[in-house]
């Protein structure tokens, strides 16, 4: 078992009456690209935030890189990176001069890596902040993290709101991350397909709990269609695990999870036949796993 | 405004990964690599791109490439040389005759189940399959 770059247990975050965060148990194995997923309001920011040391649990207990992040701050800024869903950076700084002013908060800094970084994501040395796209800022965010070569990145929704060409060199700074041995990537989002090419560990949260948590394959083929064909209008109602059922004639559609002999052979008693089981993308998956019972009330 | 840079490492590989599917990434990879392999866009001691340069461009983990690249070397088809690169193994061409069978297969495959759903039974499809087979023979 690898160690883990981030541990979470019980964790509670709670605003007023909302429960943001309510009772998270969370392990990011060392050296894997984990996605952190839920829809927006799940939670995400507010777990980040609290690995970060910007808001203080309410209850439970966070480990980054081995350390509690209230105690070991100054240690763990310059190990960890992070870039936020809302980076702000000086905005009267020129780029060359914020790279300059970020170069001295880090000690394993690599100035010709931000400039070659910059060159490559085609920034203009000379601009100043103020002046930057959302998509060059994110560039400029991305440069200024890989700079100071950290051991673990943090990314909230990293990909949100970015053209395709930015969103490419954020997925590029990941895996450039990654290469490197014992690295680890923890970011969160809501776009599944972007997750799904790059990640191998995947997390799912609902209104601040843990739906679901482990290898991406897995949490992927947890969640099952099974076309049945069957002859008259029977009720498969009693099916272990079933989710949801299509269509009304004599083919079906069952959404199940965690399909199996068990399941299959209730399919058969119920008077069905089981034609095929279809793989669900990881995005089919987590609809499947966050959208409450039934569809819209008509 | 400075214009971007065009960086590639290692030998171009076409690859089309697609997660709607619902197949595993380092299945599509071997896939792909078999076809390649297959139809001859790859021979035998042809070098693939090493698993960072696939991984960035394709934007996928590297790790998935390793495991892809992992299971075609404990199958045959490609090998290591130390401290250089991967290849493709002549084993793994000749090893390709099933591989091309199977891509015929697939394809046969689809245009029975359409037959079927067309109403055709199994004679009058065989008899298509022979008329075809000559026609193409004799060209």
């Amino acid at each position: 078992m690898a160690a883990a770059a981030i541990r979470i247990a019980g964790l509670v975050k709670t605003f007023g009456n909302h429960r943001a965060v309510d009772g998270l148990d969370l392990e990011v194995p060392e050296g894997s690209i984990f996605g952190f997923l839920g829809r927006n309001g799940a939670g995400k920011t507010t777990t980040i935030k609290i690995l970060m040391n910007m808001l203080k649990p309410t209850a439970g207990a966070v480990e980054v890189l081995g350390q509690d992040p209230h105690i070991h701050e100054k240690e763990l800024k310059e190990r960890v990176g992070y870039i936020s869903d809302n980076p702000v950076l000086y905005d009267w700084m020129k780029v060359e001069e914020v790279a300059w002013f970020a170069g001295q908060l880090y000690p394993r800094w690599d100035q010709q890596k931000v400039a070659a970084l910059i060159e490559h994501f085609g920034l203009d040395p000379k601009q100043k902040i103020k002046h930057l796209s959302r998509g060059m800022n994110a560039q400029l965010n991305l440069a200024l993290v890989l700079g100071h070569d950290p051991e673990l990145l943090i990314l909230d929704e990293p990909a949100s709101g970015l053209d395709v060409i930015v969103r490419r060199d954020v997925l590029e700074s990941i895996i450039q991350v990654i290469s490197a041995e014992g690295r680890t990537v923890f970011f969160s989002s809501h776009l599944v397909h972007e997750v799904e090419r790059v990640a191998d560990q995947v997390a799912i949260i609902d209104q601040g709990k843990l739906l679901v948590c482990g290898e991406l394959d897995a949490v992927r083929q947890q969640v099952k269609r099974v076309l049945v064909r069957t002859e008259d209008a029977v009720d498969f109602a009693g099916v272990t695990g079933l989710r949801g059922v299509q269509g009304e004639g004599r083919q079906r559609l069952l959404t199940i999870f965690d399909y199996g002999d068990e399941a299959k052979a209730q399919i058969e008693q119920a008077g069905g036949q089981v034609v095929e089981v279809i793989d669900l993308s990881l995005e089919e998956s987590f609809v499947e796993h966050v959208t409450p019972q039934g569809g819209l009330p008509s | 405004m400075a214009k971007r840079k065009i960086t590639r490492g290692g030998d171009a590989l076409h690859l089309r990964l697609d997660t709607a599917g619902g197949v595993p990434i380092y299945l599509q990879l071997i896939e792909q690599i078999k076809y390649h392999i297959a139809t001859g866009t790859l021979k035998a001691d042809d070098e693939l791109p090493s698993v960072r340069a696939v991984a960035s461009a394709q934007l996928i983990n590297p790790n998935t490439v390793a495991r892809a690249y992992l299971e075609l070397e404990r199958e045959g088809v490609i090998y290591k040389r130390r401290g250089m690169g991967t290849y493709v193994a002549e084993k793994g061409v000749s090893m390709s005759t099933e591989e091309r069978l199977n891509i015929v297969r697939n394809l046969m495959e689809k245009a029975l189940v359409e037959g079927t759903q067309l109403g055709l039974d199994a004679a009058s499809l065989r008899r298509v399959f022979e008329e075809t087979l000559e026609k193409f023979s004799s060209q």
